[in-house]
């Protein structure tokens, strides 16, 4: 096509600034919807909010398009993502000290509507949910990335910059809490 | 009914970002792209989730790069841009030079060895070595300066072999790794040696981050001795831990802080510590009881690159309510070295500036209150990745870091303040640093801007 051999040959450098454009928008677009929803579960798992997410997400994606070491591979990029967000997410915690959790209702902006189930099994859902927000933070992450991103757990370690033989203890203190919180909500249920 | 795992999952599944939120997040971040210049480009804002710390008044003079007192080639700095932040920050290259060849040979042999378990002790890589200590350490943080291998340095003696395994330092001090193992393979019974508070609380040796640690234990050996160009060390500490229980070793950390000058010279050849250790025990409230009784002598080479991270200074910082400029920031793997001048006189001086003459100590009262008149408020390296590292200051309501090494007088009267400050529990590649945060202000429940 007669544009493209413009930009090839033309060495116009509006026309590689106009691509260059292009090509981060494309990339952009691509962390985003790679991550978006993951730093968003993140930051709530880590700071009982949402209302910091979307600067969490963007100060993260931000260092992501400027990064320039290529990535290894996809797994890779993920774990270095999540680290970058989670450092973000330690430093709000230290800064502002939030307490107090804030529902999803009082972010009505930020979060697409959920989707409706059974008032019991909401009831169920929301004491697990609260039970692991309960556990403390440390805890609380290796569960969230192991139960829910599926991790395993050298990339749990690797994502948290810890040993593997600390990541298995956290599991193993997490589920052992989780399971004197939630006894008599889910019975023969427990898998976690 | 579904079970628990499954009912997480569904409730943070209901976590999504609207649609409209993601298109906006993309517009935001191809807009600061473009003001940037460039992908890849070094951002002239601070993030929004930035720290407020007093306003630098006085704009730095650009200063180049400082000859080290050896002559060799130092690491090029570019002239640091003033922040608002008041924040440091090194928009540096790397030099490559010899000794630094010297060190990844080092590494590749040690790295060739996979990790074992011999009968005559436990041979771990650099990385696995350094990992219990410090967390995870990549190879290229192995690979820069202040870290290196030691292949082949070990003392067999009572029936245990002392091994040492890594060191980590730099001009001003250093850390030495050790593997303590039985020669028959059995393994140490360390269970009933942790050190214990009167809670009934581990004493725990701080690991990497996120709170990761091994016991202290109640072991300790009767004699040590090190000697590093021939002299003792201005301090020596030395701890003991178990990473894995199940096998035949026990790990030793020593931490070794040199005097000022101490080793200037020796690192044209690569000088080493002599270290003695003698008699290893066990202890509690009633005394010692020996559980080897023998000798153990090393001459472990610092063969890693002393190549510190030089920050130019000029930042001006308010101390005590008097302005100070920061003459001197330098950065290694294990500590950092901090120098500034005050604009008031000292009421004492102390340590390697003391210049109150031979025989006039200042009593430790008059140390202790001068020091915190003059005192740096906080001190943090923040690395690429984000993740703030406080080496000095308050920390989760415990405070970290150490008095100001020396306070001195110059030629104009003024106060010369210097600290030289341990990563107690971490080894830091200085390549990774994106800036030296120095009197960080932040007031608690208020947003930043």
């Amino acid at each position: 096509m007669r544009g493209e051999e413009e930009l090839s040959t033309s060495g116009d450098g509006r026309d590689r600034q106009l691509l260059r454009g292009h090509v981060a928008a494309a990339r952009a677009e691509q962390l985003v919807q790679r991550y978006a929803d993951c730093i968003l579960r993140l930051s709530y798992t880590y700071l009982h909010s949402t209302q910091d997410a979307e600067d969490i997400c963007q100060e993260t994606l931000l260092k992501a398009l400027r990064r320039q070491e290529p990535f290894e591979s996809e797994e890779h990029e993920r774990a270095w993502v999540l680290r970058v967000a989670m450092n973000a997410c330690k430093d709000i915690l230290r800064r502002n000290r939030l307490r107090s959790s804030v529902s999803l209702e009082d972010a009505p902006e930020l979060v697409a509507p959920r989707v409706q189930s059974e008032a019991a099994e909401q009831d169920r859902m929301a004491c697990v949910l609260d039970a692991v927000m309960r556990l403390p933070a440390s805890l609380r992450i290796a569960i969230y990335l192991r139960y829910y991103e599926e991790y395993e757990v050298r990339d749990i370690a690797r994502a948290l910059g810890c040993t593997e033989a600390a990541v298995a203890a956290r599991l193993s203190r997490g589920r052992r809490r989780l399971r004197g919180m939630l006894k008599g909500v889910v019975g023969d249920e427990f898998d976690f | 009914m579904s079970s628990t795992s499954e009912l997480y999952r569904e409730a943070l599944d209901g976590f999504a970002l609207a649609p409209e939120v993601k298109a906006r997040m993309v517009t935001r971040l191809v807009a600061a792209l473009e003001n940037e210049g460039e992908v890849g480009g070094a951002d002239p804002t601070m993030p929004e989730c930035s720290v407020r710390v007093p306003f630098a008044s006085h704009p730095p003079a650009v200063s180049g790069l400082a000859p080290s007192p050896s002559g060799r080639p130092q690491r090029a700095v570019l002239p640091w841009q003033p922040r608002r932040t008041g924040r440091l920050q090194r928009a540096g290259a790397s030099w490559t030079y010899p000794y630094r060849i010297a060190a990844t040979v080092l590494l590749l042999m040690c790295l060739a060895g996979v990790t074992s378990v011999q009968a005559a002790g436990v041979f771990r890589t650099l990385g696995a070595a350094l990992s219990d200590l410090f967390g995870p350490v990549s190879a290229e943080t192995a690979q820069s300066e202040g870290v290196a291998a030691v292949p082949g340095v070990s003392c067999t003696d009572a029936g245990l072999t002392l091994t040492a395994e890594a060191v980590v330092g730099d001009a001003r001090s250093c850390v030495i790794v050790y593997s303590l193992s039985t020669v028959d393979g059995d393994a140490f019974d360390t269970a009933g040696l942790v050190v214990k508070s009167r809670t009934g609380d581990a004493y725990l040796l701080s690991v990497g981050g996120e709170g990761d640690a091994y016991p202290l234990l109640r072991l300790a050996f009767s004699e040590v001795e090190a000697r590093v160009n021939g002299e003792m060390p201005c301090e020596t500490s030395l701890s003991l831990y178990d990473a894995d229980p199940s096998d035949n070793a026990v790990q030793v950390v020593q931490r070794l802080v040199f005097g000022e000058g101490q080793l200037d010279g020796a690192w044209d050849a690569v000088p080493a510590a002599s270290v003695r250790f003698s008699r290893l025990c066990t202890w509690d409230t009633s005394g010692e009881e020996t559980v080897a009784d023998g000798t153990w002598e090393l001459e472990v080479p610092l063969a890693y690159t002393q190549g510190p991270c030089a920050f130019t200074a000029g930042q001006t910082v308010s101390v005590g309510g008097h302005d100070a400029q920061v003459t001197a920031l330098e950065m290694s793997p294990v500590s950092i070295h901090v120098r500034y001048t005050v604009d008031t006189a000292p009421l004492v001086t102390y340590g390697a500036q003391s210049s109150d003459g031979q025989g006039v100590q200042p009593d430790a009262g008059s140390i202790n209150r001068e020091a915190q008149r003059l005192a740096l408020a906080s001190l943090d390296v923040v690395m690429r990745d984000g993740e703030r590292i406080r080496v000095l200051g308050i920390d989760d309501d415990q405070y970290v870091g150490a008095m100001p090494s020396s306070i001195g007088r110059n030629a104009n009267g003024q106060a010369v303040v210097t600290y030289d400050l341990t990563l107690a529990d971490r080894v830091v590649d200085p390549d990774e640093v994106e800036a030296v945060v120095i009197n960080d202000a932040v007031e608690e429940g208020e947003r930043v801007d």
